[in-house]
């Protein structure tokens, strides 16, 4: 007997979400590195930012295992990436960043809303009993 | 980040991913095949066409480099071949992660050894791979199998973050960052005086400046670079003053940031505006130059927050924009010449020497 295929919203939920964790690691060790030898605001900034992609690891977790605060929580953080990503734009437009900065986060925002696992919708809408 | 002519060809490679679909849905038996799949395997085999089309694309952009065309060629055949394999066989998926794993790291050998300059392509292509690298290595089966996925997970990540720490190191390379223009033939006798005289005016001209308090007194501020070998130090109000390579007001100053405090090493002149085109008195010799890689925070007043990253983005808080032109003008005896980029180590060097 085969053994039963795993929903595929969740992966790949999880490997954007990773991906986009993985961009704050790589910049936020890259600012601590230029803190440390030239730029000092590069220290707070680049624990600002690896603080952030420890979230969203957290996020990723939490959205493979379909926990019920990950879905809002993520879809908050990535409104608010696809924003900042399209002001960037305007002021530089850039192919790369139009995909990592708002391509991104708008592809996981409609995963987030229209593909999460219906179980889960279901008993987020279904009332409370007893 | 630019987009190279070599490889502009490749962002057009996905367009040929719809015609492929068509073609293959006419016939009943991939039909059946493509519906026999669940849908994690349809979004993998999609990247891998997609990562193959990029590569194919990219074959008659590298004419010339049949070394290179050869490996494209390969790459995309290889690519067709795992993505026929996900409908012909069951053990498709380390064929394609090696593939991807080997793919991800023929790039950033290639980009980190300097043979290829870090482009939006080479990245896009690059993003699409690790997506599938994800795709293909998270465990789909519906068992507890922790060490697997913690494995798959620390392969995905470390991928992610080789790509951008190589990206960072190409983007650091001297020269890389930087946009030239303008002229670029042998500059004429004529054109080598007045570079010669720019020089000789400049250093004239900012000569008061070799006490930094006098540039503090006249409005000259330091970068936030106080740890790096030298910082630029800028007047803003000579930024919008409507004088352009005025030696008596230059826009910035560059002093190296020694033991002894900050020793002048020359200025740097600066347009008003992005996109103003920029005066060439000494034709190729006095070149200027825009950066594209950084990023602005206004946290605290206008400042440099950082570099962009290789994936396109800057830190919370910061952005970037495409600088104006702008042009070094060295005092001091630079080995690349008194308009070139200035080394960091030969600044250190210069005050191990002081």
């Amino acid at each position: 007997m085969s053994t039963p295929q795993r929903a595929a919203t969740p992966i790949v939920l999880f490997i954007l979400l990773l991906l986009q964790a993985g961009f704050g690691l790589v910049m936020g060790s890259a600012l601590l590195l230029v803190g440390i030898l030239a730029l000092p605001a590069g220290t707070w900034l680049g624990g600002i930012t690896l603080a952030t992609a420890a979230v969203v690891v957290l996020l990723a977790v939490g959205a493979l295992r379909a926990w019920r605060w990950t879905r809002y929580t993520a879809l908050v953080f990535e409104i608010a990436l696809a924003f900042g990503g399209l002001l960037a734009l305007l002021l530089k437009p850039d192919l790369l960043a139009l995909l990592t900065s708002v391509g991104v986060p708008v592809l996981v925002s409609w995963l987030l809303v229209y593909r999460w696992p219906a179980r889960i919708t279901r008993a987020e809408t279904q009332p409370a009993v007893g | 980040m630019y987009i190279s002519l070599h490889h502009l060809p490749g962002l057009f490679g996905p367009l040929l991913v719809p015609a492929l679909q068509w073609a293959l849905n006419r016939s009943a038996r991939f039909r059946q095949a493509w519906a026999a799949r669940d849908p994690l395997t349809r979004v993998v085999a999609i990247l891998l066409l997609v990562a193959g089309a990029i590569h194919l694309a990219l074959v008659p952009g590298h004419t010339g480099y049949p070394v290179q065309q050869t490996l494209f060629l390969v790459n995309a055949a290889a690519f067709g071949a795992c993505f026929a394999a996900i409908f012909m066989v069951r053990w498709w998926r380390w064929p394609a992660a090696l593939l991807l794993l080997a793919t991800i790291v023929a790039y950033l050998v290639y980009v980190g050894s300097g043979k290829e300059e870090l482009d939006e392509v080479g990245m896009i292509s690059k993003l699409v791979e690790l997506v599938a690298l994800g795709l293909v290595l998270a465990p789909h089966r519906r068992r507890r199998r922790a060490l697997r996925w913690t494995g798959a997970t620390a392969l995905f990540m470390a991928m992610i973050f080789m790509t951008g720490t190589v990206g960072y190191a190409a983007e650091f390379r001297p020269g890389a960052g930087h946009s030239h223009g303008g002229a670029t033939g042998p500059p004429t006798p004529e054109q080598r005086l007045a570079a010669q005289r720019l020089v000789e005016t400049t250093a004239a001209g900012i000569d008061k400046y070799h006490d930094p308090n006098v540039a503090l007194a006249d409005g000259y501020r330091p970068d936030s670079f106080t740890k790096a070998p030298s910082s630029h130090w800028t007047n803003e109000r000579y930024q919008h003053d409507g004088h352009i390579l005025d030696p008596q007001r230059p826009e910035t100053l560059v002093y190296a940031n020694t033991r002894h405090g900050p020793v002048l090493l020359g200025a740097m002149y600066m347009m008003e505006s992005a996109g103003q085109p920029a005066p060439q008195p000494g034709g190729s010799l006095t070149v200027w130059h825009t950066h594209d890689n950084v990023c602005f925070t206004v946290l605290g007043g206008i400042s440099i927050a950082g570099f962009m990253s290789p994936f396109g983005g800057c830190p919370i808080a910061s952005l970037s924009v495409r600088t104006p032109q702008m042009m070094h003008v060295w005092i001091v005896p630079n080995p690349k010449g008194p308009f070139a980029e200035v080394d960091d180590e030969w600044i250190k060097k210069l005050d191990e020497q002081a």
